[in-house]
């Protein structure tokens, strides 16, 4: 898909072509294309087990492509390792808020920025950007990150990500075990990100919050892709109401 | 002496590694009994002068080098999440490479640079097999001692003809601190591995606390997946800690032949590697921490000698013992709580 902007043709951000994951024997993602523009918030929806965090590890390189290609900036990147992705610019807040448990918040940030090879101490004015944007990890700074409540887990989790300066930020089902509260909050600093100019592509089972915040979006069902629209079209769509979104 | 003879027969004949375990310091009694005269101006140590309690110390520090270096090796590998059961085999084999490397050059630097190239080449059989193919860990490390006794007994027969111990060779040079009054005979003649020891662990102790690698060596015991998905590469970070591991413990092996005596004797580690193992629990997988019980091992096992030299009947080996006896109640959670590294153990495997 090429869009013509400013008289200039524009690849997407991220492209992903009949792509093909397996684990052992099974296969778990079966021919997926999608893409994710500049700027934009693409959200990936699905029940338990269609494959999205498949789909997530996969684009990272944490999960072998068995077909199919991924772009990234114009430049395939399924062959590359994971290290390699994360310095192209592409970034995760990984499934149920894994941080390091035993490391400091302070570390927790540090090694988020680990790919851009700078020593730690010139590393805090970058750490004190995302203090910025989350007050309490300030306070809790020399902390570890296990003793931190799930909602600042969460922040300190997305705070990692940020620490990488992505173009692109992978963002596996952020709001899930959270008070309402606190998935309101998450869902103002996805948005904040991502008016500073980071593409963000999101799994979310609570799909109307989802949905209500993005672009586009895409529904996958046991590893095939069978919807695809703006996110008014899907959250107005009978069909996919009742069929994919539970309700 | 008689006691001595006793316990020499039966590890002819026990000769397996947990016997010769239980009797660490068979190999450097006559040494130890010289050195004692030393200190005593050629005296007889006697109940009576129990209070000059002092020349301990040095035999402790000397006792507690290989234990340093090993542990401190062991850390390094530990730190980035696989358990170095080998150290023993890494040790042993250091220890024969040292003596081969001295014989040959005449020169003991170029044996301590063979055991620390033994040492690596063992931990890389060790990093192959558990970190890349994925093999358990333990497993693996067993496989590794099992092949350090058998080709260390090898070579030894092959190249030095038998009788379970080598020639002597040149040792690596004694150093003592002059200059500095207490310290220098708090000290005493202490091998330069000593004071390398000691500089191991305070840059480890920075190493691990404060610098990039460190962090990406935690991140890596930590929690593997998402230190992959951070952009570290955790198979690299783990053949370097592993193989950190091998070269530290050539080096402690090295200790015992080319500093401690001047000759390999088969199975001369005689359980230090796993002495060592037990000093990562109970200090906690903390540089400083490693140091302090290292010393505090050390100086049980100097205690021991020291009970052997003047020939009382308490059994000594209840002194060696009192490291596993440790550990066991730390363990069993009877002493404080232990936090190993959270994924020490799990292999990693990109999916
Ligand atoms: N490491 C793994 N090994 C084998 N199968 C897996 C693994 N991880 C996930 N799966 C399987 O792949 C399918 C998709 O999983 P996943 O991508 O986690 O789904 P989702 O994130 O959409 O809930 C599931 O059937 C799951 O059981
Ligand atoms: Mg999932």
């Amino acid at each position: 898909m090429v869009i013509k902007n400013n008289g200039i043709k524009k690849l997407p951000l991220l492209e992903i072509n009949n792509l093909i994951t397996y684990y052992g024997l099974i296969q778990i993602l079966k021919e997926i294309s999608l893409r994710v523009e500049e700027g934009e918030i693409v959200c990936l929806l699905g029940s338990n087990g269609a494959g999205k965090s498949t789909t997530m590890k996969s684009i990272l390189g944490l999960v072998r492509a068995h077909s199919g290609e991924i772009n990234f900036r114009g430049q395939r990147i399924d062959n590359l390792s994971a290290a390699q992705i994360v310095a192209a610019g592409i970034a995760t807040v990984p499934e149920s808020r894994r941080i390091f448990p035993r490391l400091s918040v302070e570390e927790n940030l540090q090694i988020g920025a680990y790919i851009h090879k700078a020593s730690l101490p010139s590393l805090q004015p970058q750490i004190e950007q995302i203090y910025n944007l989350f007050p309490r990890l300030k306070e809790r700074r020399r902390q570890a990150g296990g003793t931190l409540s799930g909602g600042e887990q969460q922040m300190l989790a997305i705070g990692r990500a940020l620490m990488a300066k992505p173009k692109l930020l992978l963002m596996d089902e952020p709001s899930m075990g959270l008070s309402p509260a606190l998935v309101d909050k998450i869902f103002e600093i996805i948005q904040q990100i991502n008016r500073s100019g980071t593409a963000i592509l999101l799994v979310e089972q609570n799909a109307h919050m989802a949905l209500s915040i993005a672009r586009r979006g895409y529904v996958l069902q046991t590893g095939s892709l069978v919807a695809h629209g703006t996110g008014d079209e899907l959250l107005h769509s009978e069909e996919i109401r009742s069929a994919y979104l539970g309700e | 002496m008689s006691l001595r003879a006793k316990r020499s027969n039966l590890i002819r004949t026990h000769g397996d590694c947990f016997a010769s375990l239980a009797m660490t310091p068979q190999v450097s009694d006559e040494n130890t009994t010289k050195k004692l005269n030393n200190f005593f101006n050629g005296k007889k140590f006697t109940l009576e002068n129990l209070s000059s309690i002092w020349p301990l110390f040095p035999l402790a520090f000397a006792k507690s080098v290989p234990l340093i270096l090993a542990a401190t090796g062991g850390l390094y590998s530990e730190r980035t999440g696989v358990v170095n059961i080998g150290l023993e085999g890494m040790m042993l084999s250091g220890a024969l490479a040292g003596i081969i490397g001295t014989y040959y050059s005449h020169n003991p630097w170029i044996g301590l640079a063979a055991a620390i190239a033994a040492g690596i080449i063992l931990a890389l059989i060790l990093a192959v097999t558990s970190v890349s193919l994925g093999i358990n860990q333990i497993v693996s490390g067993i496989a590794v001692n099992i092949l350090a006794i058998g080709l260390t007994g090898g070579l030894l027969f092959k190249i030095f003809g038998g009788y379970g111990s080598s020639p002597s060779v040149e040792k690596l040079p004694q150093v003592s601190l002059h200059p500095i009054p207490l310290l220098s005979e708090l000290l005493g003649n202490q091998s330069i591995l000593f004071y390398f020891a000691v500089i191991l662990v305070i840059v480890t102790f920075f190493l691990i606390n404060n610098t990039r690698l460190g962090l990406r060596m935690r991140a890596a015991g930590e929690d593997p997946g998402v230190a992959a998905s951070c952009g570290i590469n955790v198979f690299r970070i783990r053949y370097f800690g592993v193989l950190m591991s091998g070269a530290l413990s050539g080096m402690a092996g090295a200790y015992l032949s080319l500093a401690d005596l001047s000759q390999f004797v088969e199975r001369m580690t005689a359980g230090r590697g796993f002495i060592a193992l037990a000093v990562l629990i109970l200090g906690r997988w903390k540089p400083f921490n490693i140091l302090l019980v290292c010393l505090f091992f050390g100086l049980a096992e100097a205690l021991a000698e020291f009970l052997q030299g003047i020939e009382l009947t308490i059994p000594a080996q209840f002194l060696l013992m009192l490291p596993f006896i440790l550990t066991l109640f730390v363990m069993g959670g009877l002493i404080g709580e232990t936090k190993p590294p959270a994924c020490l153990g799990k292999s990693y495997q990109a999916e």
